[in-house]
């Protein structure tokens, strides 16, 4: 699992319940816009995140209805175990290598 | 999505060439839809076929107020079977986005025939998904809307519709500044968003998370996957002739031979100075 999609996992699950867009899940991970749709793609069609349209009408709004992506029940489950994975390799790597800095240049 | 007033020839014939490609793609989609309904319900056959004939030529001839009729008219008559509704009002909506990639000349004739057929016509405002009305404060500028319709362009036909939309919302949110370069990324990424979508799911997590659990090896394999994928490949490489070299007895003893070879002639110059 690459760094970016491990950002996008924690931005999700920062907030489980939460419905977000792409736009604000690219703050959230701190990722630059564009990168995150390809990984949303990648877990909405691994079953881990459900998305649906927003419910308004956008000419009263005045704007187009946005996207939201929110982990499934199974793909939060999924999602913890994975990053838990993912911080283990990375400790276990350190230990391995103790002169990796730690921040993890991984 | 580029249309406007004033454009140069030659991004007018881009924009028309498009919208033809646009065209051809949604009546092909648009048959294997009405072709599948039809022949699960032979009784349509006539009348679904006339119908398909005459939107057919209504899109050839960009009479879009009329198409977007003759599909409210389809769905009317398919309304029993959820699944065709649904297709067809897909298919409607994508008929009032092509009406705002056309130039304004032929979008007012078509509003012209639309108001003379009524209600049910919508009007050549109703362009639901548009990137943003024009007059909205962080309507994105022309550059903007061509690098997203750009990257639109490269993604499979069946998914544009939906990215479309969804783009559109987040470049309104940002201040104009920012709208050109997040386009820029949009297209820069597109091609790996294009991969995603078209990949079939290889397996579901649990299988994956299964075949990690099981497999003798798969554990080293994952936790180099933690890494980026050169990383990976060579690790992964190195897994496997590994694998190659222990399975033969003979290939084993000429790696240790080979070992025992490099370690003495390591030793060797410290043996030197020693005497």
């Amino acid at each position: 699992m690459t760094q970016t999609t491990q950002a996008v996992l924690r931005a999700l699950l920062d907030q489980p319940s939460k419905a977000m867009y792409g736009l604000e899940i690219c703050g959230r991970a701190e990722l630059p816009s564009g990168t995150v749709h390809p990984i949303l793609a990648r877990l909405e069609k691994a079953g881990w995140l459900e998305s649906f349209w927003e419910e308004i009408d956008p000419h009263r709004q005045g704007r187009p209805r946005r996207r939201y992506y929110t982990l499934s029940a199974d793909g939060a489950e999924l999602a913890r175990s994975a990053l838990a994975r993912a911080t283990e390799s990375r400790a276990a790597l350190r230990r391995l290598q103790p002169g990796l800095s730690p921040a993890g240049a991984l | 999505m580029c249309g406007e007033d004033r454009v140069s020839p030659r991004l007018a014939l881009t924009a028309d060439l498009r919208l033809e490609y646009d065209i051809q793609h949604f009546y092909a989609r648009l048959s294997r839809a009405a072709g599948k309904y039809i022949a699960m319900h032979p009784g349509l056959a006539a009348e679904g076929e006339g119908q398909l004939e005459a939107l057919g030529h209504a899109l050839a001839e960009r009479r879009y107020a009329t198409a977007i009729r003759l599909l409210r008219n389809m769905n009317t008559s398919l309304a029993p079977f959820s699944g065709a509704t649904n297709d067809y009002r897909l298919l409607a909506r994508e008929i009032q986005y092509m009406r705002g990639a056309i130039p304004a000349a032929a979008v007012n004739s078509d509003a012209a025939e639309g108001s003379r057929l009524g209600a049910s016509a919508p009007t050549a405002s109703s362009n639901a998904a548009l990137p943003a009305p024009v007059d909205h404060p962080n309507a994105p500028s022309r550059r903007t809307r061509c690098s997203v319709d750009l990257a639109l362009r490269l993604l499979p036909p069946a998914d544009r519709q939906r990215y479309r939309e969804e783009w559109a919302a987040e470049v309104v949110e940002l201040p104009r500044r920012d709208q050109t370069p997040y386009a820029l990324r949009l297209l820069s990424r597109s091609v790996w968003l294009r991969r995603e979508l078209r990949e079939k799911p290889s397996m579901t997590p649990h299988l994956k998370v299964a075949l990690i659990v099981m497999v003798p090896g798969a554990d080293a394999i994952a936790a180099l996957a933690g890494l980026d994928w050169p990383a990976t490949a060579l690790g992964s490489g190195w897994l496997l002739g590994m694998a190659w070299v222990l399975s033969s007895r003979e290939r084993t003893h000429n790696l240790v031979s080979l070992i025992r070879a490099l370690r003495s002639s390591s030793k060797d110059p410290s043996e030197h100075s020693g005497k």
